[in-house]
């Protein structure tokens, strides 16, 4: 008899488990958790960890490390700004959306013209509008963005227009880099910020955007 | 009779070796002929050719660098003396005067006390010392003195020699920090002044050091670095000098918000001169972590390779080609670089 009052105590304790347990599941997926997974995607550099915060807005962390926290590092990133206020925010030297430090470059549509910021935590956000050929006819950004932290005059921006340039009818890439023929140069501009707190990881983070490509390359300047 | 007549001739020739790479005697130099007074001036000019080998965009190469130099030293009196190198260079178009020493050395007790007073090279490790050795450092430098450039600054060197010898030596240094980054157009004042402290030891055959240095500069995380290095000058019979030359260091950077990070370094020169012929080969490593809250994550090494190749066909002229190749996680140097230095001394 105790034996049986014994299964059964425990068939009710089990009974319970499975309920709470299916009440928790249940109320997790009814919360707007952020779907996360590490994977490798197509064009960009490996391990990467994409975060979907909804409402068309996800972010993106890349877990290869920088090459410090002073270093001078090249990214190229190709997206298409789907909507007339898509925003794209590149952020370099930082050590994960949670702390949000190092650097952030907004690139941001207003209709058909293409803006960016630059700012760092605890700094004034610094904007400038770049020339229309940075968005193409169906508002792809092809950009380049070297960005120097720690190495030399606090923080130096360094942007280059990377869609192709055309002559007539032909489809020429850009024949060469550097800091003479850079379309945003900050240092040019007498910018100056420095970042308060550095990371070695660098991420991007979108609103109504589609990446295609997302990788980096050795600094051109020196 | 073998064994004594090889010791003859690495003493004989001991004495005459002069490294053919451009070697600067530091300015800290303990030799006694510099008692006597003396008007010396040296003209060094430098041309370089950089060629960058990858394939890429650009070639964002420092082609067409020229600098001139300009260095002497006077003698007031026996025990005070005054030395300067000043340097005008062109990169890229642009025109930078330096002011890289201009000193007054003080040597009251000679064998015992000497102090330098003054814009100087920082008396760290044994590479900054040495205007022009390579075309460039290796990258780990820039986590000791904020820059891969020769540092100099304004500050006090103090040398103490209890033993009345440079075979042991203690060397005590402090600076202003405001003006050492050569890279930087903003001055500010240092939070914590660069400060070193050394113990050294020096023969006709080598030198070594022990060195502890700190820094807080202006816009720049905290640095502390301990380091320890040795060279040594050899000869033989056959009149092929080896060279050997190696630095250990380790470094940590401590933000004031945000992770620190730890890195461990060592470089390496191996050379041999014979005739007019130097060959030389600089090999260094970098391995870097950064350590947050919770976190700890290993930054890819860092290696730079330098092959270099020298012909002097006259005493003045010094004819070189150096191979820099550096990788960290990607080619990040793959150079060729010819260069041509001048120097001529009047006494």
């Amino acid at each position: 008899m105790q034996l049986v009052d014994g299964n059964s105590r425990d068939m009710a304790s089990n009974f319970y488990f499975a309920v709470l347990f299916f009440c928790l599941v249940t109320l997790q997926g009814c919360a707007p958790e952020p779907l996360k997974s590490t994977t490798s995607h197509e064009g960009m550099e490996a391990h990467v960890m994409t975060t979907l915060l909804g409402g068309n807005q996800s972010q993106i962390l890349f877990l290869k490390p920088l090459k410090g926290l002073d270093s001078r590092e090249h990214f190229r990133v190709s997206a298409r700004l789907l909507r007339p206020q898509s925003n794209l925010t590149l952020h370099s030297h930082f050590m994960g959306y949670k702390n949000r430090d190092g650097v952030q470059i907004r690139f941001r549509r207003d209709g058909d013209q293409l803006y960016v910021d630059v700012g760092t935590p605890g700094a004034i956000r610094q904007t400038h509008p770049l020339p229309t050929g940075f968005l193409s006819s169906d508002f792809t950004l092809r950009v380049r963005i070297e960005i120097h932290d720690g190495v030399s005059t606090g923080i130096r921006l360094i942007l280059w227009n990377d869609n192709q340039k055309f002559v007539g009818t032909t489809e020429l890439p850009i024949k060469f880099l550097s800091s003479a023929n850079a379309d945003l140069d900050t240092l040019r501009l007498g910018w100056i910020f420095n970042s308060h707190g550095r990371g070695v990881f660098w991420g991007i983070e979108t609103q109504y955007v589609t990446i295609t490509n997302a990788d980096r390359e050795a600094p051109y300047v020196d | 009779m073998w064994i004594s007549f090889l010791f003859f001739n690495f003493i004989s020739l001991a004495g005459t070796t002069q490294s053919a790479l451009s070697y600067r005697p530091q300015s800290s130099s303990l030799d006694s002929s510099r008692q006597e007074h003396q008007r010396t001036l040296d003209l060094n000019i430098e041309y370089r050719v950089q060629k960058d080998l990858r394939r890429r965009l650009a070639n964002n190469s420092e082609e067409g660098f020229h600098e001139i130099s300009l260095s002497g030293q006077y003698d007031f009196f026996n025990d005070l003396q005054f030395e300067f190198d000043f340097s005008t260079e062109k990169v890229d178009f642009q025109h930078q005067f330096k002011v890289n020493e201009a000193f007054l050395k003080w040597t009251p007790w000679v064998k015992n006390l000497r102090f330098r007073l003054g814009q100087q090279y920082l008396p760290v490790g044994l590479f900054n010392q040495r205007s022009n050795w390579f075309s460039t450092n290796p990258g780990f430098f820039r986590n000791i003195f904020a820059t891969t450039n020769e540092t100099s600054d304004l500050g006090l060197i103090v040398e103490i020699l209890p033993l009345g010898s440079p075979y042991f030596f203690l060397e005590l240094g402090t600076f202003l920090g405001r003006t050492n980054r050569s890279e930087d157009g903003r001055i500010g004042n240092s939070v914590r002044p660069p400060r070193l402290l050394s113990l050294k030891s020096k023969s006709k055959y080598h030198q070594s050091f022990l060195t502890h240095y700190q820094h807080h500069l202006a816009f720049r995380d905290e640095t502390t670095a301990i380091g320890a290095g040795s060279e040594f000058f050899l000869n033989n019979a056959l009149d092929i000098n080896p060279h050997l030359l190696i630095e250990v260091w380790r470094t940590e950077q401590e933000q004031t918000f945000g992770p620190k990070q730890q890195s461990e370094a060592f470089v390496t020169y191996v050379g041999l001169e014979w005739w007019k012929f130097a060959w030389g080969y600089r090999w260094s490593v970098a391995r870097s972590t950064v350590t947050g809250n919770e976190t700890s994550i290993q930054l890819p090494d860092e290696t730079n390779h330098l092959f270099m190749l020298e012909f002097k066909p006259v005493a003045q002229m010094a004819i070189r080609l150096e191979r820099v190749y550096e990788v960290q996680s990607e080619i990040l140097k793959n150079d060729w670089v010819g260069r041509a230095l001048l120097n001529w001394t009047w006494k």
